[in-house]
């Protein structure tokens, strides 16, 4: 597939993150999980059990990867090592496609491990469009950049984030992950119409959709991926829907107070029916594997519950996988 | 200012630093902006969190504030250097040594971290097709205090560890069951010896003879039960 044939890419229907909490019931599962998106580097530095869980996933239901270091905005080198176990994990879970931000999360080498904007400004759009043509060489899959949210406008702007993100993606040739949930957030924190930021964006692009929940701290609503999606983000996503005229493969984010899987997948269920009622169709597949690969639970059979060490509970807690 | 000025920036701005920044050359004209303690915020909470989280019962030795200001003082001296959280804080064992705290303390902190480290070790676990190796998750450690048996207990922090010698192995089996026990000189013996390519059992008799002189344990029973616990493949 072309690069930039984004609006051929298969539509999954709404899937749901891979996370921690439910390694466990999704090994059992009979709930319509359609696809799991997978954060890379939850795997791409861990064997063991993070890994056979990953096995297990990737042998019963489609896989697409949503990274958040590739650092694609920052002005240090490509970390070679990064984009190598990257693909690894793309190789090994038969990706459809891979994304990440438009931000940078590491300089002089050190790591922010969180997502910062990039001044809207025309050298930080050549820069990110050479690194992304860069990566897509090396890695040849789709490849989709996000609007993260943000809180601060940062100085140096020579352009508006609508035509910034048109410019990159022009510029890269790569597609899009709409965030549904950061233009809300940042339209309220930055005081414009979210409807009219989308109608401005390069929908043609859009290969996928992010919905989340999040924050409201009072003086500024922060994107933690956290509690049900609220009405008014409903509405927009129908919204975007509607705008890009065609269903898109659309993920539910949970990242904080995780619930149980089912309420992840109600949500998604629910995104699924919001397409289905606009009459665009659900699925498409241009892909005769897309689709649940199997529903043989046996072949979660050597995925075994690890009996762990005895600090081992608080690897739950660990941020690992 | 350019984009690499930029970045430099932000992060003298967000990262943990000895004099916190009011003023910055990217916003001239005022103060920085009250939002980007957002970033502030979410950098240094995802960093003190990851050490929370890895080293649970090390900060159980610490007072709140203590603890606060000892990952800070990490956190100044080494900012993370790698896109995996967890693997990002691996200095922080060996800079637990440089302060001053109880030397039960850093054997608590490597002990948690060998934990951590064999759960998530890359290597893969399986019988040697070409020969018997050592697990290659295996890790051995030497105290200087009873580690062991404080962590079972869950080491509390008003009762420190007995100051007594004690070697541990750590290593997770084919299974994904992680292990830590207690290693005898013949074991290490063992474990040193196949990790060699194309090492054989007869080969070690000799140098046991000549390193553990005492030991009368026959070898191929000590092979046996290692093979049978996977830590010889």
């Amino acid at each position: 597939m072309p690069h930039s044939d984004f609006e051929h890419l298969p539509v999954l229907g709404a899937g749901i993150g891979l996370r921690k909490q439910h390694f466990s019931e999704l090994k059992k599962t009979d709930l319509p999980v359609r696809w799991l998106e997978i954060v890379p580097e939850n795997f791409m530095n861990f064997g063991g059990y993070p890994q056979a869980v990953l096995d297990g996933c990737a042998r019963r239901w489609p896989i697409v990867s949503h990274g958040v270091n590739l650092s694609i905005g920052s002005v240090d080198p490509l970390n070679e090592e990064y984009v190598d176990r990257l693909r690894a994990v793309l190789e090994r879970t038969k990706a459809l496609w891979y994304s990440d931000h438009l931000c940078f999360t590491s300089v002089g080498g050190e790591y922010f491990h969180d997502l910062l904007p990039l001044p809207f400004s025309n050298e930080a759009v050549e820069h990110v469009a050479s690194r992304v043509k860069r990566l897509q060489k090396k890695i040849p899959l789709p490849f989709l950049l996000e609007n993260p949210s943000y809180y601060v406008k940062m100085p140096g702007a020579e352009m508006s984030e609508a035509d910034f993100f048109n410019k990159v993606l022009d510029a890269a040739d790569c597609g899009m992950l709409l965030d549904v949930n950061n233009v809300y957030v940042n339209s309220k924190n930055h005081g414009f119409d979210a409807k009219e930021f989308i109608r401005r964006l390069p929908l043609h692009r859009v290969g996928q959709i992010h919905m989340a929940g999040h924050f409201d701290r009072g003086d500024v609503i922060i994107d933690t991926h956290e509690g049900p999606i609220i009405d008014p983000v409903w509405d927009l996503y129908k919204f975007t829907i509607e705008a890009i005229g065609r269903p898109v493969s659309t993920l539910i984010e949970w990242d904080t107070n995780v619930p149980k899987l089912a309420d992840v997948v109600a949500e998604a269920t629910h995104a699924q029916g919001i397409v289905e009622k606009l009459g665009l169709g659900s699925a498409r597949s241009s892909k005769s594997d897309v689709g649940p690969r199997t529903s043989d639970l046996g072949l979660w059979a050597d995925v075994l519950e690890p009996s762990r060490s005895p600090l081992a509970e608080r690897r739950e807690a660990a941020g690992v996988a | 200012m350019n984009l690499r000025a930029f970045q430099e920036e932000i992060k003298e701005l967000v990262f943990f630093s000895e004099h916190e920044p009011v003023r910055s050359a990217l916003w001239k004209e005022s103060s920085i902006p009250a939002r980007l303690g957002v970033y502030r915020h979410n950098t240094r909470s995802n960093w003190t969190d990851t050490l929370d989280y890895d080293f649970p019962l090390t900060k159980k030795q610490f007072a709140d504030e203590a603890w606060g200001n000892l990952q800070r003082r990490y956190f100044i001296k080494h900012p993370p250097q790698h896109w995996e959280l967890n693997t990002s804080i691996t200095p922080f064992v060996r800079f637990l040594k440089t302060q001053k705290v109880q030397p039960y303390i850093a054997e608590l902190a490597d002990y948690e971290w060998n934990d951590l480290k064999i759960f998530i070790d890359r290597a893969t676990v399986s019988p040697g097709e070409l020969g018997h190796r050592t697990n290659p998750t295996a890790v051995i450690r030497a105290y200087q205090h009873q580690i062991f048996f404080w962590v079972d207990a869950g080491a509390p922090s008003a009762q420190s560890p007995k100051q007594k010698p004690e070697v541990l192995i750590f290593y997770r089996d084919s299974k994904n069951t992680c292990h830590i026990q207690e290693a005898d000189p013949l074991m290490i013996l063992l474990l040193e010896h196949f990790k060699k390519s194309g090492a054989r059992l007869e080969d070690l008799e000799p140098i046991r003879r000549r390193m553990l002189p005492a030991n009368k344990v026959p070898l191929q029973t000590a092979f046996e039960t290692l093979r049978k616990n996977e830590l010889i493949l």
